[in-house]
C-alpha cells in the first residue's frame, strides 16, 4: 500500500465520517476507482465510471452554455443525492447524501475534502 | 468486408477518428477509450488470445501481448520495441501502427492524440498484473514513445 493510497483512504474515510454523507469515493478521471467507502451491493467501478462520465459531460455542457467553471454535479433522487466534483487534474470526489442533508454543511466539507486529495497527488506526484 | 487493405484501413480511420470526435463532444474521451479497451480486452483476452500468458513483469507482460496480437494477424508489431522493468515500460511504435493515420489526422487539427495502443496495454497490464498503470505519450512522431509506470495510488 502505498502512502499517497492510504491519505487518500483517510481522507475519504473522514469525510464518510460528516453525518449526512452516507459514502464516499475518490475516482480517476479515466473512471477507475481510487478508494471509497461505498456500501456492500453497490459496484464502485460502475460508480467510478458513471461519476467520470456525469462530471465529463457537465463540463462539456457548461462550456458549450457558456456558463463559465464547472463547479459541481448534483443528481438527486427519491432517496438521496449524488454529489461530484473535481479534485485537481486527475481525481473526482462523489459522495453519496442522505435525502434531506444539509447541503451547505456536505459542500464544505467536500470541497475540503477535494482541496484535500488535490495536495495529496501533487505532493505524491513530487 | 472491405475489398482492399487500404479500404479496411479507411474503415478503421473512419470509426476511431468518428468515435473520438464523438467521445469528446459528450466530454470525456479517456473514459470512452479505457472502458472500449477494456471491454474488448475483457473478451478477446480470455477468448481469442488463449496462448497469451503475461508475466508478473510489466515489460514482460507487454512484449508477450504485443507477440500475440501479432501471431493473432490483428496487425505487424515488428516495430514496436519495449524497454523498462517490472514498474516502468517504455515503448516506442513505428508506423506499422493501424491507429497512425488517425492519431496524425488529430495532431495536425490540434486534436490530443490519445494513443490506442497506450490504453490497451495499460487495460492489459490492469487485467492480467491486476496493477494500476498510468501511460503518457511522451512524444508523437516516427517512432511514437510512450511510457507506462505503476500508478503511484495503487
Amino acid at each position: 500500500m502505498t502512502d499517497v493510497w492510504a491519505r487518500l483512504e483517510e481522507t475519504i474515510d473522514e469525510l464518510s465520517r460528516v453525518s449526512d454523507i452516507k459514502s464516499a469515493a475518490v475516482v480517476r478521471r479515466d473512471g477507475l476507482v481510487v478508494t471509497h467507502t461505498l456500501p456492500d451491493g453497490v459496484d464502485p467501478k460502475m460508480v467510478a465510471a458513471m461519476t467520470a462520465a456525469i462530471v465529463g459531460t457537465s463540463e462539456m455542457a457548461t462550456i458549450q452554455l457558456a456558463q463559465g467553471r464547472f463547479v459541481r454535479a448534483i443528481i438527486e433522487s427519491d432517496e438521496g443525492k449524488l454529489l461530484s466534483l473535481g479534485a485537481g487534474d486527475e481525481a473526482l470526489l462523489v459522495a453519496l447524501v442522505y435525502d434531506d442533508a444539509n447541503l451547505g454543511l456536505v459542500l464544505l466539507a467536500m470541497e475540503r475534502a477535494a482541496k484535500q486529495v488535490e495536495s495529496i497527488l501533487r505532493d505524491g506526484a513530487g | 468486408m472491405p475489398t482492399t487493405k487500404e479500404g479496411l484501413q479507411r474503415l478503421l480511420d473512419f470509426f476511431i477518428y468518428g468515435m473520438l470526435r464523438a467521445a469528446e463532444s459528450l466530454g470525456n474521451a479517456p473514459l470512452f477509450l479505457r472502458s472500449v479497451e477494456e471491454e474488448g480486452l475483457r473478451k478477446f483476452l480470455l477468448i481469442d488470445m488463449p496462448k497469451f500468458k503475461a508475466s508478473a513483469n510489466a515489460k514482460e507482460a507487454c512484449e508477450a501481448y504485443t507477440k500475440s496480437i501479432d501471431e493473432g494477424g490483428l496487425f505487424s508489431t515488428t516495430d514496436t520495441t519495449f524497454t523498462g522493468d517490472e514498474d516502468t515500460v517504455h515503448a516506442e511504435i513505428g508506423d506499422l501502427c493501424p491507429y497512425r493515420r488517425v492519431c496524425t489526422m488529430r495532431h495536425d487539427e490540434r486534436h490530443p492524440v490519445h494513443c490506442i495502443r497506450a490504453f490497451a496495454l495499460a487495460e492489459m497490464l490492469r487485467i492480467r498484473l491486476d496493477a494500476d498503470f498510468d501511460w503518457k505519450l511522451e512524444r508523437f512522431g516516427r517512432p511514437c514513445r510512450i511510457t507506462l509506470s505503476r500508478t503511484r495510488w495503487g
